[in-house]
């Protein structure tokens, strides 16, 4: 099978096309750095197939990243029968840049002038087949979106493939040729394969090429002491860039007629919208307001704040006695979106557990089979899907802000703050992918050249909670709300996303100004355009959502609430026990053991008999998040005490059964969401971490440093919550720590025996 | 102990066997534990899972593998 690869600047729309030809739906993004690994898939539309492979996008083949290695390697080594390199062209000289790199290897290329149709939209046109005969290989027109070209593309790529080709370059009658071409015979007389391009790097002084060929690298080093540009000095990267660059302009850019007026005209407009959401001061408050509007809509029981207004007057929007009775709201307000949708599934889950339970007592099933069935397993299982909707909602507005760009500005704007606090902008598009999942975004740390700001980044990420920690945020916010009057839940929930963020600043802080002290590499992101989000593209995104969370959902939850509720009712001598006895059930033991452990962050010892059930739930998260609120779906109907349940739960009546049954307060249900949020994360994302870490020591430290910070810090919400002055207490410990941080780094203090602080500000 | 609860707890046996089982030989297998995503191209989230970046055994000798090394640094 032929393989095809697709190259190209980031964010020129590589993955598009690439989901256009193999009718994959991977991940697209507006903002570069998406792809951070290679992926393959297959065009069906001609005779033979075609292997087409997905890279990511590289400015140059000279790599600074490690998924910029991925791509100059699989160019060089795996030998693809052709290269589609895929240029954006609304920035048609920028993008030529590569090409110009790739036109030097030996290998068939063809260029895929991508986002025509926004070209001509603006106005602008490409004479393709003049650009075509000045670069020497096939330049075909597409749009990668609407799927046009997209045939012709790959007919010609076909035949492209077919006819072998030698690496040619624009620096041809330039001041550095000779050298070129003296390397070039060198590297062919050893036997190196695309000797042309490998001679181009080494005159750049490649640090890859420098180490492969050193005999050469010395021949450069040596020509280097003789030769002087007027502009650029001895710097041979910056002549060959500049070499280029004035062969682009000179030779390619008169094939792109622009139309001055429509181009001066979207600049401009595009520059109003900027100056308003990239502005220095105004940048992260409309940020914080923009997020807090998304939870708002996504969370809110009292939606327009009409309940709090009193603008509602009677109990109309209840619907009192009608169909859907209290799911567009109350008195207290009118549900968002995201409420009405929660209210919706949880009524259609509520009348599937009665339907099963009566079904189960008229067949004459056992107490423990109908227990197993409707507390345990619809339980557990219902009590977690009934946040699918908001989950579904609150993804598809960070979608929303992806795909229009925006996310790529706030990257911009936050760069600012996070070079304060040791990391760079860049670091805030992996952070934002956490809000989906751990696991792509650690990976997307891959991105980010300093391994320093990668590892501080990889352990923060956790911080920012992913949607398998909404449901604990959700039903634990909703039951506070319920419960103590505190607020409304979206408000609660919007707070501690907000400490998400204001924990992870903190520990990037600490970590750089000790163990990771280093410089903040520099932040350079195109911006890319805003965009109108595609619907299609939303649609799959959101599509995935619901695959993935019901699949986990009937795999691995449904099988930890089976285990949860078995070693609920049994006792450790193999005794089958009723609801009323699990205090003498396995679970029950083993919560009990723990316990103590947790009375410093106040869902410990001091809840008193059911008080276990917090501390089993943390312990299930571990395996996978949403277990947290499953393990009180299966084990609040169970209890009897002070609430009567005789059916299976949704998630936040499960929250309230809790509460009601161990009287708990609203400190510690707040540190316990900060200590789920904040904890080890779930096995996948702690695999992901171990993969993604240098070695073995960093991990293990990774792990001890979310056990830590997850404990401190629910601590202080705990003691803080229930005994204000204790803020004292840890102010003065904060301020001890920071001043001895402080002198230790301006040589004042000497560790001594920690040492290993220093050693080249590396090592843990 | 009738029909019903035998169906209902071997199906529960069954389904904790499954699950465990499924994990196991994913993760022997060398995949991601993140249900279903390591590189396939149906995946919306193969960009961003999988294993660390590969480097084929041969060309770890042609090119040296990526060591963090800056602009900044390099200078």
């Amino acid at each position: 099978m032929k393989r095809f690869a697709l190259a190209g600047n980031p964010n020129s729309g590589k993955t598009t096309l690439f989901n256009s030809l193999t009718g994959s739906t991977a991940h697209v993004g507006n903002w570069p750095g998406v792809t951070v690994d290679k992926r393959e898939g297959v065009y069906k539309k001609l005779k033979e197939q075609i292997a087409i492979v997905d890279l990511p996008g590289i400015y140059s083949l000279s790599p600074y990243t490690p998924e910029e290695v991925i791509s100059r390697n699989y160019i060089l080594d795996e030998k693809p029968d052709c290269v589609i390199n895929i240029v954006d062209a609304t920035n048609l000289e920028r993008n030529l840049y590569l090409t110009t790199q790739l036109l030097e290897i030996d290998v068939p290329v063809i260029v895929a002038l991508n986002m025509i149709d926004e070209v001509k939209k603006a106005g602008d046109s490409i004479d393709a087949e003049k650009l075509e005969k000045k670069i020497g290989v096939p330049v075909v027109e597409v749009s990668a979106l609407k799927g046009e070209g997209i045939d012709i593309l790959m007919k010609r790529a076909c035949e492209c493939c077919l006819k072998p080709r030698k690496g040619t370059t624009v620096l041809e009658g330039g001041a550095l040729m000779h050298l070129v071409r003296d390397c070039k015979i060198a590297l062919e007389g050893a036997g190196v394969g695309n000797a042309l391009f490998h001679a181009v790097k080494l005159v750049e002084l490649d640090e890859l090429e420098v180490a492969q060929h050193p005999q050469a690298a010395e021949t450069v080093q040596k020509f280097k002491e003789t030769f002087d540009d007027e502009t650029f000095g001895s710097d041979f990267e910056a002549i060959v860039a500049d070499s280029r660059y004035k062969y682009i302009s000179q030779n390619y850019s008169n094939a792109l007629v622009r139309n001055s007026k429509t181009g001066k005209e979207k600049l401009s407009r595009s520059d109003k919208a900027d100056r308003i959401l990239t502005h220095r001061i105004w940048g992260i408050p409309i940020f914080l307001v923009i997020l807090f509007a998304v939870f708002h809509l996504t969370f809110s029981e009292d939606f327009l704040y009409l309940g709090a207004m009193g603008a509602l007057g009677k109990d109309w929007v209840s619907l009192e006695g009608l169909w859907g009775e209290g799911m567009f709201g109350s008195s207290d307000g009118i549900a968002s979106p995201g409420v009405i949708l929660f209210n919706l599934l949880d009524s259609i889950t509520s009348s599937v557990s009665d339907a099963v339970s009566s079904a189960m007592t008229n067949a004459g099933a056992a107490q423990w089979a109908s227990g197993l069935v409707v507390d345990g397993v619809l339980g557990g299982l219902f009590s977690v899907l009934s946040f699918l909707p908001q989950i579904l909602v609150l993804f598809m507005f960070f979608s929303l802000l992806e795909d229009s760009g925006y996310m790529a500005r706030v990257a911009f704007i936050l760069d600012r703050i996070f070079r304060k606090f040791g990391l760079s902008g860049r670091a805030f598009m992996p952070m934002i992918m956490g809000f989906g999942c751990s696991v792509p975004a650690m990976t997307n740390t891959r991105t980010l050249a300093d391994e320093n700001e990668r590892i501080a980044t990889i352990r923060v990420i956790p911080f920012f909670s992913c949607g398998a920690k909404l449901p604990i945020l959700t039903a634990i916010a909703g039951g506070i709300a319920q419960i103590a009057g505190a607020g409304n839940a979206d408000v609660i929930t919007y707070g501690m996303y907000v400490l998400g963020i204001a924990v992870a600043i903190c520990a990037v802080l600490l970590m750089r100004s000790t163990t990771m002290r280093g410089e903040v590499p520099p932040f350079i992101m195109e911006l890319p355009a805003y965009r109108m989000p595609q619907a299609h593209s939303l649609a799959m995104l959101l599509w995935d959502k619901v695959k993935h969370f019901i699949k986990k959902a009937f795999t691995i939850i449904l099988a930890s609430t089976i285990v949860i509720w078995f070693v609920s009712h049994f006792s450790f001598d193999w005794k089958f026990l009723t609801d009323d006895k699990i205090n003498d059930s396995i679970l029950a033991g083993a919560g009990m053991l723990l316990q103590p452990l947790f009375t410093p962050v106040g869902f410990g010892s001091q809840l008193g008999e059911w008080g276990w059930v917090f501390v089993v739930a943390a312990i299930t998260g571990l395996i996978a998040k949403e277990n947290v609120i499953a393990t009180f779906g299966t084990l609040a109907a169970c209890i009897t005490s002070s609430f009567v349940a005789d059916e299976a739960l949704g998630g936040v009546d499960s929250v309230v059964q809790m509460i009601n049954a161990t009287g708990i307060g609203v400190p510690a249900l707040i540190a316990f969401i900060a200590f789920n949020m904040l904890t080890i994360p779930c096995f996948a994302a702690v695999a992901t971490a171990k993969a993604e870490m240098p070695n073995k020591k960093k991990f293990n430290f990774t792990l001890l440093f979310w056990i830590a910070t997850s404990y401190i810090v629910s601590a202080m919400i705990y003691l803080i919550g229930e005994w204000w002055w204790t803020l004292f207490i840890w102010l003065a410990v904060f301020a001890a720590v920071i001043t001895l941080i402080v002198f230790h780094n301006k040589g004042k203090l000497n560790f001594g025996r920690m040492a290993w602080l220093k050693k080249d500000g590396r090592s843990e | 102990m009738g029909a019903l609860e035998i169906v209902i707890a071997v199906s529960a046996a069954l389904i904790v066997v499954g699950v465990t089982v499924a994990a196991i030989v994913r993760k022997a297998k060398g995949k991601g534990g993140c249900s279903g995503c390591c590189g396939c191209a149906g995946c919306p989230h193969s960009s961003g899972c999988g294993g660390k970046p590969s480097v084929k055994k041969g060309s770890e000798e042609k090119h040296k593998p990526y060591e963090g090394l800056t602009r900044s640094q390099e200078k």
